[in-house]
């Protein structure tokens, strides 16, 4: 196909996408639902299939089977099994104003600069090979299709020409000044466009090829039987497993993917649609692989094609032209998607991190230039990504003979899953230290480099070869074990700093801390107010810190007129400016505006401890609070019926005067009856007052449970037999003497209780009631069963609660409500328990233990 | 007129019943809100006086259905009720009572109020 035709395509390609991006980043402000999207957010993951994916994916199938599968499963899994920890990592970083992964370990760990300066390295290590990686994509597909020979000379390339179109698209779209967050809407939405335009493009060739070419799996998988020699799987679990492991845990340190993952979310309820439509889309797009791999070795392998392009070789092969243009442009979209985004994280990371600190040293120029500050660091940040783009192609150009898609991509994640122990330990276990951290990095970082490199050297590192594992697992096994062991050890032999203390409790508990978190002061010096506001408005303009800081104080109703800031108000602007230069250098800002005391470990423990108790202890209040009003509406309501039947009832008699003699004491009857339970109701909630406030007196003594079933069960046996119903004491599986400890008369009222409710329960004529005792060797068990019609299991907890009936359809005699829920505090009082067993239809059998005397 | 009184508690439908009935109107009588429903499609009762807290189907749920069986039915609902807060008066209104009568009341101001509600219909 034509150069020009190619080109044109691409540089349109980018043009619509930036439209894309731009008119979406204007809807943000009035159509919320286009941006704040769940779709839109899952799909932008798919920024993790990168060109590795698109081309790669197949390359590695017809050249070693399939073990490219890891690749996918590994955030697959996280995205499903490890959602907890994904929302947590977005909490906190919605908190702290987080705007890249160096900035997120570095504040986790006492916002220490100098581990927010390694991380910065070694992404950025791991970082730029991998964009070139992109670029050499870009480039190779670019040629493969326009049948150009490759120039010895990059400027004669026309893909350099793509290499400048893109980093222009970057630049504008890029870094933006005056805003505090690191967010790119519009960017993100054309990310979600273009990961839509990759999968539909790699679809469309593996079903041109499946079910076009060949009449599906079955033939191609017997041509490939045929000509490929022997199909090869390459490795045992050993190295599978390694590589799911480097892959799962790689995945959300991965600049790019951290970048959308969690600072470009909106809302953290989109992560939930995200767990289920991101392991979708990998399915998707890995669908096709195996048979696009077996036919590019069969067709393509002869002419000696580099099998990283059979994705694009074949459809060229088979001289569907405009199908090659689209697959182009896929994996266009999936290199251009990925560089956009990577360039963008890194070029923060350079700043935030790595230059920000440096320039915070030289107090003079920035107290010369503190307006001028923002425009700086935007320049800078530009500035950045020119270089980062010059010195991935410069990688590319320089590399591009030795080294496939895979080894590449695989190395990269390597490099970047040495984050993972700290990280993930980090955020669960609060006595991880900096030097932990810092130890357990740069210890895995430096096996990574040996077991990678020294053999390109001529050394030799067959000493630490493990059978049957390639070069990358060998050095995943050996980095990520010693990292994760340096880490732990490290850790426990070294002391937390305070801050390191502070920011410890912080993310470790941070769901706690959400709400406290605005009031917790854990800040002691003096910082005037000027000064924080002109930090604030050399970033932010002055208009929009002027209100920013108006707006906090009217929040929590705090004075402006003062000199000296108030605690919050530090705080709060050092978080605004953690948006702008991360929180290392905020942090670095802050106290060189300011005279600070230092806070002791146990003062800032103490603190938070005692913030986060208070909340609980307040929330329970609260709720106890509720409760009781509860109660007293639920007294009040059921006291009002008895009357409301009193009143009518009797004002019938007074104006009816020619009542029938049978209705008279039918009504009269029915006034006694109302007027017991209206007494009852009462003496129930006195009970329930008293044993609740622990002021009702037991009469504990040994007593004999006989007793007690006699007892109660003489009240019942004219009712019983009133209402046909069958009531049974068994004794004979209790063949001691022994007693238990507790009060005769509570212990009678407590089975009355129960037993009243059984015969209520079940049906006259066919219920049947029994009662048994047994006994082992430290309690005696009361069992006291019905036929009736049951508790569904999932009222099974309320029933013991003050006021909850369970609708019960053959309701006949009125209970209050109180009879179970004073049961089980008697039984409580007595060191015993109280359960039911029952199912909907099934009858019930209530539990009563209590421990032998 | 027909009436369909629905109360859960069977001594206020026995007293309810009683004087009604002493009214010279023609009264069903329902212990729960299924019932209660099952009554109103089959008699169509021109008042229907509904407690709230029913086994089933409570008392808003019934006026629900009730007011939504035909176009040409439209029914009077009156809730008798224990709930007596501001906030329940209201909502009862809001879920369409033309009356809510707090717990306990006095037969003769029931009677009355009913009376007009059926004078205001026949009007």
């Amino acid at each position: 196909m034509s150069t020009w035709l190619i080109f044109i395509l691409s540089i349109t390609y980018l043009g619509v996408l930036f439209f894309l991006a731009a008119w979406a980043e204007k809807q943000t402000s009035t159509k919320k639902s286009l941006i704040n999207n769940p779709l839109i957010y899952a799909l932008s993951l798919a920024i993790y299939c990168s060109a590795w994916t698109f081309y790669g994916s197949v390359g590695q199938v017809s050249t070693n089977g399939i073990s490219f599968l890891t690749v996918y499963f590994g955030p697959t899994l996280v995205m499903i099994l490890a959602w907890g920890f994904v929302r947590k990592m977005i909490r906190i970083s919605k908190i702290h104003h987080i705007t890249n992964i160096a900035d997120f370990i570095s504040t986790r760990f006492g916002k220490d600069n100098r581990l927010g300066q390694l991380i910065t390295l070694i992404s950025v290590i791991a970082g730029i090979p991998y964009i070139g990686l992109q670029l050499k994509a870009i480039s190779q597909s670019f040629d493969l299709i326009t049948l150009n020979n490759p120039s010895d000379y990059f400027y004669q390339e026309p893909s350099f020409l793509l290499f400048i179109a893109i980093t222009l698209f970057i630049l504008t779209l890029g870094p933006r000044k005056f805003n505090s967050s690191e967010k790119h809407q519009g960017m993100i939405f054309a990310i979600g466009i273009e990961s839509i335009i990759k999968i539909l493009a790699f679809l469309a060739v593996g079903i041109y090829i499946t079910y076009s070419i060949h009449s599906g799996w079955d033939e191609i998988v017997q041509k490939a039987n045929i000509a490929i020699p022997s199909i090869r799987f390459q490795g045992g679990y050993g190295n599978w497993f390694i590589q799911l492991v480097i892959c799962g845990v790689s995945f959300l340190f991965l600049p790019r993917v951290f970048h959308v993952a969690v600072v470009e979310i909106n809302e953290e309820e989109n992560l939930k649609q995200a767990s289920w439509i991101f392991p979708l889309y990998m399915v998707l797009i890995n669908l096709f692989v195996i048979p696009l791999g077996f036919a590019g070795y069969i067709y393509l392998h002869p002419s000696g094609l580099n099998p990283d392009l059979y994705v694009l070789g074949l459809p060229l092969h088979f001289s569907s032209k405009t199908l090659a243009a689209f697959v182009y442009l896929g994996g266009f979209s999936a290199a251009t998607g990925m560089v956009i985004i990577e360039t963008i994280a890194i070029s923060s990371m350079i700043s935030n991190n790595l230059f920000m600190p440096l320039l915070l040293q030289r107090k003079t120029y920035v107290e010369k230039n503190q307006e001028k500050l923002g425009s700086i660091i935007h320049n800078l940040r530009r500035l950045f990504i020119v270089a980062i783009m010059v010195m991935a192609y410069a990688h590319y150009w320089i590399n591009e003979d030795f080294v496939n898609l895979v080894s590449i991509g695989m190395t990269s994640f390597l490099i970047v899953a040495q984050f993972a122990p700290a990280t993930i330990i980090g955020l669960y276990w609060k006595n991880a230290t900096r030097a932990g951290a810092l130890a357990g990095i740069l210890i895995g970082f430096s096996i990574c480099c040996a077991l990678l490199l020294l053999p390109g050297l001529g050394i030799s590192v067959n000493a630490f070869r493990i059978d049957g594992f390639n070069p990358i697992t060998n050095a995943g096994y050996w980095s990520l074990s010693l990292n994760t062991f340096a880490f732990l050890s490290v850790s426990i032999l070294t002391k937390q700093s305070a801050k390191e203390a502070n920011q410890a409790y912080l993310f470790v508990d941070v769901f706690a801390y959400t709400q406290s978190l605005e009031n917790t002061t854990l800040w002691r010096g003096k910082a005037k107010l000027k000064d924080l506001k002109n930090a604030l408005a050399g970033f932010m303009g002055k208009i929009k810190a002027e209100a920013n800081l108006k707006q906090f104080a009217a929040l929590h109703q705090i004075s402006l007129q003062e000199t000296y800031a108030d605690p919050r108000i530090v705080n709060n602007t050092e978080k605004m400016l953690a948006g702008f230069v991360g929180s290392t250098s905020a942090r670095l800002i802050i106290s060189a505006i300011s005279k600070e005391e230092k806070i002791g470990v146990s003062e800032v423990v103490d603190l938070l401890q005692k913030s986060r108790d208070l909340q609980q202890s307040n929330y329970d209040l609260r709720k106890l609070d509720a409760q009781k009003n509860e109660f007293l509406t639920t007294v009040t309501h059921e006291i009002r019926s008895p009357i409301t039947s009193i009143r009518s009832l009797s004002e019938i008699m007074v104006d009816h005067e020619d009542i029938s003699p049978e209705e008279r004491k039918k009504f009269l009857d029915t006034i006694i009856q109302e007027a017991d339970r209206l007494s009852r109701l009462v003496n129930q909630v006195l009970d329930l007052e008293k044993l609740d406030a622990g002021k009702e007196k037991f009469r504990i003594e040994p007593v004999k449970m006989e007793a007690i079933i006699e007892k109660a069960t003489q009240n019942f046996i004219a009712i019983a037999q009133q209402n046909q119903v069958s009531l049974t004491v068994d004794l004979s599986q209790k063949r001691t003497q022994r007693k238990v400890l507790g009060d005769f008369e509570k212990l009678v009222q407590v089975v009355i209780n129960i037993v009243s409710n059984a015969i209520k329960n079940v049906e006259p004529g066919s219920g049947k009631i029994a009662i048994r005792l047994k006994e082992n060797a430290t309690h005696i068990c009361l069992e006291i069963e019905d036929n009736g019609i049951g508790i569904d299991p999932k009222f099974h907890d309320q029933i013991f609660e003050k006021f909850k009936q369970v609708d019960n359809p053959n309701r006949k005699i009125e209970s209050s409500g109180l009879g179970l829920s004073i049961s089980k505090k008697i039984i409580e009082h007595l060191h015993g328990s109280i359960q039911v067993q029952s199912a909907l239809g099934q009858g019930a059998l209530f539990l009563i233990k209590l421990p032998i005397e | 007129m027909r009436i369909l009184i629905a109360d859960d508690e069977p001594a206020i439908l026995m007293s309810l019943d009683f004087l009604m009935r002493k009214e010279g109107h023609q009264v069903y009588v329902a212990r729960d809100g299924e019932e209660a429903i099952q009554l109103i499609e089959k008699e169509l009762p021109e008042v229907i006086i509904l407690d709230i807290m029913m086994p089933k189907i409570d008392g808003y749920g019934v006026c629900q259905q009730a007011k939504a069986l035909s176009p040409t039915y439209q029914p009077k609902i009156v809730f008798i009720s224990a709930k007596i807060a501001d906030s329940d008066i209201e909502r009862g209104y809001q879920a369409g009572a033309d009356l809510y009568v707090p717990k306990p009341f006095s037969n003769r101001d029931l009677l009355k109020k009913v009376n007009e509600l059926n004078l205001q219909s026949n009007n």
